[in-house]
């Protein structure tokens, strides 16, 4: 049986007022951790808010695990879980009917979403908090009940935007740790953050996109030599290689 | 900064921010217009009141301090309702009050100046129709002028009830529950009110008959045209004596009840804004809710879920459907009992348009629903269903009574209040806007929403009615139904749809 990457774009673009995605290419193998970096308006939200098909691309092709997620967008999003920085919730409801609500979307068996539902809010601290309604959480508790809904159909692979935000100590620790649990059962997981130092720690491949394009890509340490700056963080790195391509004023 | 100058800024910033939401569906600059020509029409229209002044025989002193009182209390029944929901909004309005309480303005100036803005919004709404009166009756009366004094004094009252009220419930009910009563109490004061000003449309002929007598005959028990109870009227007819009395009294009990339960409005929304955060805990669904199967059954469920469990929603709907009694009775009184039956097809439509547009235009996850594997028509199916079920639930009992009375009556109703549930539910899924919940008066920012929905109830109303008139004769008449429904409720380009 053929392997397919997790994620194939090829020449991807769109444009709002300005180019935001420039023909971009990225492959992203199965169960890889991938940290897809760049500074505010690079393209990163807006090339995986087309992956996860809520923006449809003006040029390229977007391939999940082989299927053509415009082709058949359907089939893709069953292997797709979304983590925006806002927590994409309820208010009026539980965070055990949120989830229920997620397993009636996927189409998931009852008995089974109901034990991976358990197992999830246990996991995440929740299951005491489960017949409250999400208003009356913190933006932590928001977070993780969340988390829970994206990870409760077992998704293939998991894209999460900037999930860490506004997160204490505690929480965002707990969540790396679920994400890094789940990339070792062999979820791909493509993550975008402002935090250098948790993407340095987290992920296996880092992508540098700017102006919609991507500027390098690799390991960090594949990274340090192409900026020539060994023993460098991930940190120097960036803004070394951001640096030097940024678009200067004439 | 001053107590008067911290009250003067925040007043400016109240005028400013009151001003901004009312005209948040158009330009300033268009706004502004309408008002002039809105002030200038109704200038027009008051151009024969000092003629017809001039002309008025002379009336006897106490049916005119009678006829005034009744006026004064009916204004302020009119402005009770919006000045208790006003304070409510004060007490509830997270917004900008932590900003403001945290600020170094003395607290006692920021509710002064809410409060303050309450009654000049009720002065603004009164006056803009009452005050062009008064301006042009100045011309050959120019007492006529004390009106402003007379609408200002009944605004502050109001204000300072409301306030009372609102202070009232708070204490009996805890914050949770004031403002889903108070928003109750309002609707039903409104009502009242309406009722009131239409008692001569909504009774019998005897029936008004009886009253005008019963009325008579409790005009030899009025009180002396000595009495204090005429005070007021006397002020507002511009008596030195009552006019300095009764202006000082509002005055006095504005004040008195502002500075006096400041501290109070300003404790209560500290606890208005701390119960928002408290815990709800829900007796388990989680089984009911995991038994569901399918996108369409969940998604169904989710949206019941929702509607049910905000009640200030479930008033807010409420008091569009009880507007419609009053209504209900005048087309009773003014045809027949048949055609007060075309009023369940307005219900069915006005109701089931409501649903719809909460459905979908105040989804809270929609990139949840964008990104889950589940066709978009699903979905919306989902929602229509979810409009139209509680819709047709209620129609029931209304059906079955008009079905017992006549099959033809109960059919054409049934007929036309499912195409005008259906109709307008479809309108708002196949054309979704963005908005919020607490929009749903306006359907958001979206003007035409309320128009085509307007037109639409209309549409079905008007065959039902010949329906009623003709029998079957009267069916064609859908044929012109039909056409415009489906030109109404197409998806139209311009409507902010999601992209899928």
């Amino acid at each position: 049986m053929a392997t397919h990457d997790a994620l194939r774009i090829r020449g991807l673009s769109k444009t709002f007022a300005r180019p935001a995605v420039a023909g971009l290419d990225l492959t992203i193998g199965a169960g890889e951790f991938y940290g897809l970096l760049g500074p505010n308006g690079a393209g990163k939200t807006t090339t995986l808010r087309m992956v996860v098909g809520l923006l449809r691309p003006d040029a390229g092709c977007i391939e999940i695990f082989g299927v053509d997620a415009l082709a058949d967008p359907i089939a893709a999003k069953r292997m797709i879980a979304w983590v925006p920085d806002e927590p994409l919730l309820y208010d009026k409801l539980t965070p055990i009917e949120y989830l229920s609500f997620i397993a009636g979307l996927w189409g998931m068996d009852a008995k089974l979403a109901e034990r991976r539902a358990q197992e999830l809010l246990e996991q995440l601290d929740l299951w005491a908090h489960r017949d409250e309604r999400c208003e009356g959480f913190s933006r932590g508790m928001k977070q993780k009940a969340a988390l829970a809904g994206a990870l409760l159909h077992e998704p293939k692979l998991l894209i999460l935007d900037e999930p860490l935000t506004g997160l204490d100590a505690a929480i965002a620790r707990e969540v790396k740790d679920i994400l890094l649990d789940h990339a070792r059962r062999g979820c791909t997981v493509i993550l975008t953050t402002h935090l250098l130092d948790v993407a340095e720690r987290l992920v296996d491949r880092i992508g540098i996109i700017q102006s919609g394009q991507l500027l390098a890509e690799g390991t960090l340490n594949e990274l340090r030599l192409k900026s020539g700056r060994r023993d460098s963080t991930l940190e120097d790195v960036f803004l070394h290689l951001v640096a030097q391509t940024e678009p200067r004023a004439a | 900064m001053t107590a008067i100058g911290s009250l003067t800024l925040m007043l400016h910033q109240e005028v400013r921010i009151n001003w901004r939401m009312m005209t948040t569906r158009m330009s300033h600059k268009a706004a502004l217009w309408s008002l002039i020509g809105f002030l200038v029409l109704w200038h027009l229209v008051a151009l024969p009141v000092p003629f017809l002044l001039a002309e008025m025989p002379p009336v006897p002193r106490l049916e005119m301090l009678a006829a005034m009182s009744g006026v004064g209390v009916f204004a302020l029944i009119m402005m009770l309702p919006f000045a208790l929901l006003g304070t409510v909004r004060l007490i509830y309005s997270r917004g900008d009050m932590d900003l403001l309480l945290s600020s170094p303005l003395p607290p006692h100036a920021i509710i002064v100046a809410r409060v303050l803005a309450i009654a000049f919004g009720l002065f603004a709404m009164a006056g803009v129709f009452v005050l062009p009166a008064a301006n042009m009756g100045a011309f050959g009366n120019p007492r006529a002028l004390l009106a402003y004094v007379a609408l200002g004094c009944i605004a502050l009252t109001a204000t300072a009830l409301g306030v009372l009220i609102a202070q009232g419930l708070f204490a009996a009910l805890g914050a949770r529950r004031t403002r889903l009563i108070a928003q109750i109490v309002g609707a039903m004061m409104v009502l009242v009110a309406l009722c009131l000003a239409n008692l001569q449309n909504i009774l019998s002929a005897p029936a008004v008959e009886e009253l005008t007598q019963r009325i008579t005959n409790l005009a030899a028990h009025v009180p002396a045209v000595e009495s204090f109870v005429w005070w007021p009227a006397r002020a507002a007819l511009g008596e030195p004596l009552p006019f300095l009395v009764v202006t000082s009294l509002c005055l006095g009990l504005f004040l008195l009840t502002t500075y006096g339960l400041a501290n109070r409005l300003i404790a209560n929304a500290v606890a208005a804004n701390g119960s928002a955060e408290r815990t709800v805990r829900m007796r388990s669904s989680s089984r009911a809710m995991m038994s569901q199967r399918g996108p369409v059954a969940v998604t169904r469920r989710k949206e019941w879920l929702l509607i049910g469990r905000d009640p200030w929603l479930m008033t807010q709907i409420a008091q569009q459907l009880l507007l419609m009694v009053p209504t209900i009775f005048i087309v009773w009184k003014a045809s027949s009992v048949s055609y007060a039956w075309l009023c369940v097809v307005m219900l069915a439509g006005q109701l089931a348009g409501s649903l719809a547009w909460l459905t979908v235009s105040t989804e809270e996850a929609p990139d949840l629903l964008v990104t889950a594997p589940v066709r978009r028509r699903d979905l919306l199916l989902a929602k229509l269903q979810a409009a139209l079920v509680p819709s047709v639930l209620l129609m029931g009992a209304p059906l079955a009574v008009a079905f017992t009375l006549d099959v033809w009556l109960g059919l054409t109703i049934t007929l036309c209040g499912l195409g005008c549930a259906l109709t307008t539910a479809l309108y708002h899924v196949c054309n979704p806007s963005t908005a919020k919940r607490s929009d749903l008066m306006w359907r958001g920012s979206n003007k035409s929403h309320s128009i085509i929905e307007l037109v639409l109830v209309l549409a079905w109303v008007a065959p039902a009615a010949l329906m009623i008139m003709f029998g079957w004769l009267g069916l064609p008449t859908l044929a012109v139904t039909v056409p415009i429904a489906y030109l109404l409720t197409r998806p139209r380009a311009g409507n902010a749809t999601r992209e899928s």
